[in-house]
């Protein structure tokens, strides 16, 4: 299925794209993209520590599985005010 | 009534506070956030905000939402920045009307604690030598 991850701040920064098109197997969850994510775009580290995920728009947890379509957003704590 | 955005333009702070309550209210109440200057030592040249913007809309809305219903205030405003915030200018503007003070005083407090939680916007400080990104300091 396809799903689209956008990564904000210094995830960002790190993963080196502000949106991309992901293709990953059925019953995939967050957990699984963000693993694909660190092996593909952030040099194999674990470096993204502390992260947050949304699902279209609402946050949610590691063990959310994702639909066709998805919007997946990977972003640090917000530090906005 | 409830006002909610982000806005890369700076905030016209007298105007939009103005605006805010109706004769019945006692109080109008308001937060302003402003960059500092310094932050551990290191002078701050300016803030740039980076927002997931839709998301960040929702999020602000259902803190107005919230509030709107945990206190009996009139009138709630939220305005958040984006982009380059300079120090001096305004990173955030709340601003709440009650009939009484402490209903609204207590309304304010919980709004800006809960953005500084939930909504999904970043602060980088830009220094003479670099930036980084605030967040990546918790």
């Amino acid at each position: 299925m396809k799903i689209t991850i956008k990564a904000f701040a210094s995830v960002k920064d790190l993963c080196g794209f502000s949106e991309r098109e992901f293709e990953l197997p059925e019953h995939a969850t967050a957990d699984d993209a963000v693993r694909r994510v660190e092996r593909e775009c952030a040099g194999g580290s674990a470096g993204i520590e502390s992260l947050l995920l949304a699902v279209n728009e609402e946050y949610c947890r590691g063990d959310r599985v994702l639909a066709e379509n998805d919007i997946l957003a990977l972003f640090p704590p917000v530090s906005g005010g | 009534m409830k006002t909610i955005r982000l806005q890369n333009d700076p905030i016209d702070c007298a105007a939009l506070i103005a605006a805010t309550g109706t004769v019945e209210d006692g109080a109008v109440l308001t937060f302003i956030g402003t960059p500092r200057r310094d932050s551990a030592g290191r002078p701050v040249e300016h803030l740039f905000y980076e927002a997931y913007e839709e998301m960040a809309q929702k999020e602000m809305d259902k803190i107005a939402d919230e509030a709107l219903s945990s206190w009996p205030i009139t009138d709630c405003l939220i305005i958040h920045r984006t982009g380059r915030v300079d120090p001096g200018q305004m990173s955030i503007l709340i601003a709440v009307s009650a009939h009484h003070r402490d209903e609204g005083f207590a309304a304010l407090r919980f709004i800006i604690d809960t953005v500084k939680k939930t909504v999904p916007i970043w602060k980088k400080e830009v220094y003479a030598d670099g930036s980084e990104w605030v967040s990546d300091r918790v």
